[in-house]
């Protein structure tokens, strides 16, 4: 994992003008406020993305300096719930989702950064990754929209959606690279398409000629054969007069009058397959639009302290799931629980697990499911008698929420014993903290090496058939020592 | 790009599927099963989901899944629909395949939503690249999430779900079958339709077309036809019938628009999209001009009655015969002397006025009687400028074999009044207008009357602005 790399612009070459630059002498934001008021600056140095420096947006920093005043304890996850709240479901102040936009800064970072590590053979540019990921972050209502805040972090949730958002939109956008244009219309979505639009300045009331000139062609115009339809080529002359006469037929349903010909239904046509094209290349990071926040924003509302917790006793209802799911784990078959340690503590991958068991990777995954399936009915079955109900007409929407929280407690449950381990280990090394900080490397090598004789005990497994599993521990020593950083 | 295996390892949760270039090629619909292009696409992006998720379905259930409603049955429904049920025990699956390269949204025709028949429990998000030789399950959605969630697109009429609305992990859909969760809401149930008016929905949705007829008449009445097994297979029937005459006749397919033949509607010989007013308006009310300044038929008393036919029968003054006509529709509902005084009337009459006012009076009080002549009204749908509204024809044979005909245009979608400025025209053989008419604030309906003999054209067009429509007819 790299360190987020830092430089250090040369004095009197910092062309900025409203925004105040940070000097980055340290890389992550130390303080509440940089956090929530600062926005990254990012370049590419040896092919890996690095933040070459933070700026303020000064509106956001006055704002934020007075909520801290107001509470000086509160911390960071309570700021970034808190500016979440006023963000979501509905804006209620405006600049909190600025607030947010700069504090998910990092976890746009990292995102970026993993996907272009992880698939390096890819050859995806990182600042295409922060962009892509950085403007999914800033639409707080899609990123948080199944967001519970006791089950994770604000930063952890919003890594983990951006890594799916974002190799998504990769392949999208590498897969779009090989349609043609007739093709490329028929793989959008409504939604697509008028993002496109609305992304290349087009108002609400001017995408529905767009709109109906796209779906009457998709609905008329198909490829004929099973094969080639990433190179669907134009249509026919009489295929045109067709979706031409369509779009005809149906313009008064969007109170469309003026009557359209060929071409000016290709036309309409070109301009959709162009906003998508440019879509897909993204512009250069920025940012964002700042400029459009207003310098004399309004005061923000009082702090409430009182409703992150908006559940009913959720303390209760947690030591129950936690009793339910603990038996139901330790009814496993021994073999299926080193395997959940592996993968779900210790962040093994399925291959590795897989064959760590000589197992068919096909094999462990379909096991895995059925088990966290079992796992759930079973969570549910119990939950439902501790609450008097007889029947289980739970609804796939609570059932969802019930997997959430099986899956965080599952990672918890397998992560605890070795964490557990470590923090023993690193007691006995009678070390102090800012001892251990400067001796990091060696301690964390040190480290890794004991956990590692202690899952082979523990699991009776060998680990020495196994590469990759030096670099998993390590990176599991590393996140435990976080504080040491 | 990323490879599947790559790919199942970020999105555990969801299923991915490959396949092979021979399985793609297998799921291509054979000649002769499909009318037109659109649907033969439908048909293989359904089979190649259907081909693949079938063991899926088997294998996480225990269960053997069925097609519904049978395999036979699927043509009928790629016909004109996109999308397949499956069957597992009491619970229904419907796979709704996309091609698109984003899952932002997750769309479902309303037909397999809102068909009390048709409706499923769960509903697969299947997104297929058929060049890629990849598909994959990213989520999936509920009756009742589509119902309480899901977006109604009336352009499509399908049900659209934000990405984050949908349930990505699948594992949860076992659950939940698992559990026994009641994911069903109820929906409004569909109107019975009549023989006759099936009939005139099949002929008009038979006719070829390049596209799913799914949205050329009301959701009502088209989920009514596909409700039927019988209805929804005539219709798969005619539609290939139709294309093969055309192919025969080397006919280019769109549509020529139909020639409205009066005369033959006095032998029940009706074009399709004619009704009835009862089918279109629901009750066997008769008077719609007057529906909304009148709240009902009062019945006169007898001696008000014996009046006004005594009117009728004595006086030749117009203006009295008129107003007796009128009258009589709205107080000699059970009378059989006021329906013969109105029939006489019909007879005797020289004047257009007096004679409508007869005909509607007697559409009120005896509807059905063939001395009243044939009226037919037609949806014109929203295609005025989004202004839904209906056109009613009337004829009525007068002396000399000539036809007296009324047209009249009324609002429709629940509104009391046409949009003002909308225009009514009659048309002649050469297309100039020789009658026209337009709608005021609040005019409830427009009207224009004219006569003719048999053979001669004409044509009526209703318009707002720049939007209109036409209808030819010949007498």
């Amino acid at each position: 994992m790299p360190v987020m790399s830092c430089y250090l612009p040369q004095s009197g070459k910092m062309g900025c003008e409203r925004e105040t630059s940070v000097r980055c002498t340290m890389c992550e934001r130390q303080t509440l406020i940089d956090k929530f008021s600062t926005f990254a600056i990012v370049g590419e140095r040896n092919g890996s993305l690095v933040v070459s420096r933070w700026v303020y947006q000064p509106a956001l920093k006055r704002n934020m300096q007075g909520m801290v005043e107001l509470d000086p304890e509160a911390n960071e996850n309570f700021w970034a719930l808190h500016w979440l709240k006023e963000a979501v479901p509905l804006p209620l102040y405006p600049p909190a989702k600025w607030h947010l936009s700069a504090y998910l800064e990092k976890a746009c970072y990292w995102t970026a950064v993993k996907i272009c590590q992880q698939f390096s053979d890819k050859g995806f540019n990182p600042t295409d990754c922060f962009q892509i990921a950085r403007d999914f972050a800033g639409n707080p209502a899609k990123l948080f929209a199944n967001y519970d805040s006791r089950l994770s972090s604000v930063q952890t949730y919003a890594q983990m959606r951006l890594k799916s958002y974002l190799l998504d939109e990769l392949r999208r956008g590498r897969e779009a690279e090989k349609y043609s244009d007739w093709a490329l219309l028929r793989a959008l979505t409504k939604n697509s398409l008028e993002n496109a639009l609305k992304n290349c300045g087009f108002k609400e009331s001017q995408i529905d000629p767009y709109r109906l000139a796209w779906r009457c062609f998709t609905e008329i115009y198909t490829p004929a054969a099973a094969e080639g339809s990433r190179k669907l080529q134009p249509p026919s002359a009489a295929q045109w007069e067709a979706i031409a006469g369509r779009y005809n037929q149906l313009r008064g349903q969007l109170k469309l009058e003026a009557e359209v010909s060929v071409k000016d239904l290709q036309n309409l046509l070109k301009t959709a397959v162009d906003a998508v094209r440019r879509q897909s290349k993204t512009s250069p990071a920025s940012a964002g639009s700042l400029e459009e926040l207003d310098p004399s924003m309004p005061g923000p509302g009082p702090l409430i302290y009182n409703d992150s917790r908006e559940e009913d006793s959720p303390k209760f209802e947690w030591e129950r799931v936690n009793s339910i799911l603990s038996e139901s784990f330790q009814s496993l078959p021994e073999e299926i629980r080193k395997m959940f340690e592996l993968w779900l503590g210790l962040d093994f991958t399925q291959k590795e697990v897989a064959g760590l068991f000589c197992w068919e990777q096909e094999k462990f995954s379909k096991q895995m499911k059925r088990h966290g399936q079992v796992i759930l009915t079973e969570l549910l079955k119990e939950l439902g008698k501790a609450e008097g109900n007889s029947k289980l007409g739970k609804k796939s929407k609570e059932i969802d929420k019930k997997g959430q929280l099986m899956k965080l407690w599952l990672e918890e449950h397998c992560q605890a014993p070795y964490e557990a381990f470590l923090a023993s280990s690193f007691a006995k090394m009678k070390i102090s903290v800012a001892g251990a900080k400067a001796r990091l490397a060696e301690v964390r090598s040190s480290l890794r090496e004991e956990l590692k004789v202690y899952v082979e005990s523990r699991l009776q497994i060998s680990l020495s058939q196994l590469p990759q599993a030096d670099k998993r521990l390590g990176d599991f020593v590393r996140d435990w020592s976080k504080f040491l950083e | 790009m990323f490879t599947v295996p790559e790919l199942m390892v970020e999105f555990p949760e969801q299923l991915w599927l490959e396949f092979d270039r021979r399985e793609r090629s297998a799921a291509w619909p054979n000649d002769g099963k499909y009318s037109y292009d659109a649907a033969r696409w439908n048909a293989f992006l359904n089979r190649l989901c259907l081909t693949l998720v079938i063991p899926w379905l088997e294998e996480e259930s225990g269960l053997a899944a069925k097609v519904w409603p049978s395999e036979a049955d699927l043509p009928g429904i790629w016909e004109v629909v996109n999308g397949t049920a499956v069957a597992l025990d009491k619970k229904r699956f419907v796979l709704i395949p996309s091609e698109a390269l984003d899952i932002a949204e997750f769309c479902v025709p309303q037909e397999w939503v809102d068909i009390p028949s048709w409706a499923g429990d769960y509903y697969l998000a299947v997104q297929v690249n058929p060049d890629g030789g990849w598909l994959r399950v990213w989520g999936y959605a509920t009756h009742e999430m589509l119902k309480s969630k899901g977006i109604y697109d009336e352009l499509e009429r399908c049900y659209c779900l934000r990405r984050e609305d949908a349930i990505e992990n699948l594992n949860v859909m076992w659950v939940a079958v698992e559990v026994g969760a009641d994911e069903r809401v109820p929906v409004k149930p569909l109107p019975v339709l009549s023989a006759m008016s099936a009939e005139n929905l099949l002929a008009q949705l038979s006719r070829c077309s390049p596209y799913s007829p799914r949205l050329d008449v009301g959701f009502e009445q088209w989920g009514a036809l596909l409700d039927s097994a019988s209805w929804r297979q005539q219709l798969y029937k005619r539609r290939m019938l139709a294309v093969a005459g055309d192919v025969a006749k080397d006919v280019a397919p769109a549509p020529a628009s139909t020639v409205v033949n009066l005369s033959q509607w006095f032998e029940n010989v009706v074009e399709a999209g004619w009704q009835t007013i009862e089918e279109l308006f629901g009750a066997p009310e008769v008077n719609l001009a007057l529906r909304f300044r009148s709240p009902g038929s009062e019945s006169g008393s007898p001696e008000a009655i014996a009046n006004q036919i005594r009117h009728i029968y004595t006086t030749s003054d117009e203006g009295l015969l008129k107003i007796a006509a009128q009258r009589l529709g709205e107080i000699g509902k059970g009378y059989p002397q006021a329906v013969e005084a109105l029939i006489y009337l019909l007879g005797k009459t020289t004047d257009e006025e007096t004679r409508w006012a007869a005909a509607e009076s007697l559409w009120k009080i005896d509807p059905g009687n063939p001395a009243s002549g044939v009226r037919r009204v037609k949806d014109l749908g929203m295609q005025i400028a989004g202004h839904a509204v209906a056109l009613m024809v009337a004829a009525l044979p007068k002396a000399g074999g000539k036809l007296a005909i009324l047209v009249r245009v009324y609002p429709l979608g629940g509104k009391t009044s046409l949009p003002p400025g909308l225009r009514l025209a009659v048309l002649d053989e050469q297309g100039d207008i020789f009658l026209e008419a337009q709608a005021r604030d609040a005019d409830e309906c427009i009207q224009l009357k004219l006569g003719g003999t048999r053979g001669e054209w004409f044509s009526v067009k209703v318009g707002l602005e720049e939007v209109s429509v036409s209808e030819t007819f010949v007498i």
